[in-house]
């Protein structure tokens, strides 16, 4: 009896959510249909997928440990013991590719964490209220950009020291002028439109205005930029690592892989290349996620919505 | 009509400092607002009917700023109140603003109900049920159909005149007692037009709140107000109930106004000739005679003074000061019945 209330209950309380959200589900349907339409983002969003499963699995299906070294085993080329053959250390290479996604990730998240709020937070206050507040943020901003990315990072990395977080750190902090630069420019179309005037005319607080009317649409647009830098984000990272500056042995860090197996390129050609495969194919991946994210959140794409 | 004033503009003088030089676009506007009415602003497009709207609510845009004057809401300055003091207190409680593109007046990423709601939970300190709770009464009280289901829709999904309703619904939800109606019918078509106006005239009836009515349609006043005010490039020129207005008006300009209202087939309309003149220089003397029929050397020498017709309607015209001045010549000659009555036939 009381099983079945409750059951009863959930269904209710599931077809009432539907209802309420009818409008969103109807949204995200058509965003799979759109996602389904395009086959490269279908083949990005296959990559990514691939690549966060063996981020988060990892243990499981790794062969091998990826540290552990096996030195009567160094240097061996594809088997079926190894399928991608073993390093300098008759360290399992696909094993090590596979922890690597892991790293990876997790560069890619903490930069995003790190930029996507500062630069949401700056770039929201230079737009919103100008005069010396945008002045001084941008030009701060504008400093940052100067630089090549890959070299300040470089600069800030070796000053900091080298080591994984230490690149996390050097990374952020050359990214966060984009976002800023993005969400100020948001800001300052939205700010001008009849809505916010509206809003004033309310009496809504210059807080409230931020957060609940320009931020909702400034997000969408720097969601699509961050997951557009994402590849960036590895192909830095791996740059880092290759130069020593990033992760530092025994990480199974792809950068770092390459750059240790450079020194067999010739004659055991599998030790730096598949480390190479790994980055190209997820930088491409996110590339391809992010052009494809980017189209279908164009709104003159969305058509017959009703 | 309530003597007592809710609302009361001196002086008022507005200008917009652009690369072409100083726009004065507000020239020294007077207006009073009695309590409970229903207050009409005509006047052609760029004649500062929405920038006297937006200086109540101190909300004049870069470059533009209010010069000098005194906006007096319920005895007090507002443009003596900081921008903390007007935010908390008269913005959103008081006075507010209805706009004219109304889905543009509405975000685009929230939907209808969540945007009633926030203004009810800021202005009102309501928690969260409670403010869903009165959206919904409140797309209800202006005549929503399925409330329910407007409220989960976004704005863009809606049609012009029920966003306009929506819009309606979430500016009546603080209960203000001054409720600026910024052409609100313009971007609806006429069916909908009169529906939305008889709607807002219930709901003001109903909240006991008073209207500021900007339009350029006069046949929109003379339907719903009570009084008008005329403005002209940036001057008050009449003021006067409906009923004086459209039936004794006494500045040139009203006069072409009503004229220019389609109402007989059989009359033809008269445009009033030439457009809206440069506020970057403004006319000399009265700003209306390069366009008036009745020109008199006087009209570009000297601003023409505010005068009073009669009991609640004045005009700055020297047009009327001559026929008064004439009129009371005869009625001294005559037998003085004291102060002017109005009725002049020069015109």
């Amino acid at each position: 009896m009381v099983s079945n209330l409750a059951k009863e209950n959930l269904q209710n309380w599931i077809v009432s959510w539907g209802k309420r959200h009818s409008s969103e589900i109807s949204d995200f349907k058509e965003t799979v249909y759109l996602i389904k339409k395009s086959p490269l983002t279908m083949v990005g969003l296959a990559v990514i997928l691939i690549l966060i499963i063996m981020a988060i699995f990892a243990p499981y299906i790794a062969p091998y440990d990826p540290v552990a070294m096996h030195l009567d085993n160094r240097l061996a080329p594809p088997s079926k013991a190894h399928l991608l053959g073993t390093d300098e250390l008759g360290r399992d290479i696909l094993s090590r590719i596979i922890y690597g996604a892991g790293v990876a990730l997790k560069i890619v998240l903490i930069v995003l964490a790190i930029d996507l709020p500062l630069g949401i937070l700056l770039g929201l206050a230079a737009g919103y209220f100008g005069g010396w507040i945008d002045e001084i943020i941008m030009r701060i901003a504008d400093i940052f950009m100067a630089f090549p990315r890959l070299i300040l990072a470089m600069a800030i990395g070796t000053a900091l020291g080298p080591s994984l977080r230490n690149t996390m750190i050097a990374i952020a902090l050359t990214m966060w002028p984009v976002y800023a630069r993005l969400a100020r420019g948001e800001t300052l179309s939205i700010k001008e439109r009849t809505f916010i005037e509206a809003e004033r005319a309310l009496g809504t607080s210059n807080f409230r205005i931020l957060v609940f009317n320009i931020l909702p649409i400034c997000v969408s647009t720097l969601i699509v930029r961050a997951t557009l830098d994402m590849g960036n984000i590895i192909r830095i990272a791996a740059g880092m690592s290759f130069l020593g500056l990033g992760a530092q042995p025994p990480t199974p860090d792809w950068g770092l892989m390459v750059s240790t197996g450079r020194n067999f390129l010739i004659n055991q050609w599998w030790v730096p290349t598949f480390p190479g495969f790994a980055i190209l194919l997820a930088v491409f991946g996110f590339n391809l996620l992010g052009d494809g994210i980017r189209d279908i959140s164009d709104p003159y794409l969305r058509r017959g919505r009703q | 009509m309530a003597e007592e004033i809710l609302l009361e503009i001196k002086d008022l003088r507005v200008n917009f400092y652009t690369y072409r030089g100083v726009v004065k676009a507000l020239n020294g506007v007077n207006l009073k607002i009695y309590e409970g009415e229903f207050f009409g602003l005509v006047g052609e497009t760029g004649c500062g009917k929405s920038v006297t709207a937006s200086a109540v609510l101190n909300l004049v845009q870069n470059p533009g700023k209010i010069e000098e004057g005194e906006i007096l809401f319920k005895q007090k300055n507002l443009l003596k109140m900081s921008e903390k003091e007007i935010r908390e207190k008269i913005r959103g409680k008081e006075i507010t603003m209805i706009m004219q593109y109304p889905i543009a007046a509405l975000n685009p990423v929230i939907n209808n109900g969540d945007q009633i709601a926030e203004a009810l939970i800021a202005n009102k300190n309501m928690n969260e049920s409670e403010a869903r709770k009165r959206t919904i009464e409140l797309l209800k009280e202006v005549n929503i159909p399925q409330p329910e289901k407007i409220a989960r829709q976004f704005p863009h999904q809606l049609s012009g005149g029920m966003a306009q309703r929506v819009m309606i619904a979430m500016m009546l939800s603080t209960e203000p007692s001054l409720l600026i109606a910024d052409e609100p019918t313009t971007a609806l078509d006429v069916s909908i037009q009169a529906q939305v106006l008889s709607l807002l005239k219930d709901l003001i009836s109903k909240h006991r709140a008073t209207v500021l009515l900007i339009t350029h349609d006069l046949s929109v006043v003379a339907e719903t107000c009570s009084r008008v005010g005329v403005m002209y490039a940036g001057d008050m020129v009449e003021i006067g109930t409906v009923d004086q207005i459209i039936n004794n008006p006494q500045h040139p300009y009203t006069k072409g106004l009503i004229k220019a209202i389609p109402s007989d087939r059989s009359k033809e309309l008269v445009e009033i000739r030439g457009s809206v003149p440069d506020l970057v220089n403004p006319p000399s003397g009265c700003r209306f005679h390069p366009r008036c029929d009745y020109t008199k050397p006087i009209c570009k020498k000297e601003k023409p003074q505010v005068l009073q017709v009669e009991k609640e309607h004045v005009t700055a015209c020297f047009l009327y000061e001559e026929s008064r001045n004439k009129k009371s010549k005869e009625e001294y000659a005559g037998e003085y019945k004291g102060g002017a009555n109005g009725r002049t036939d020069s015109a």
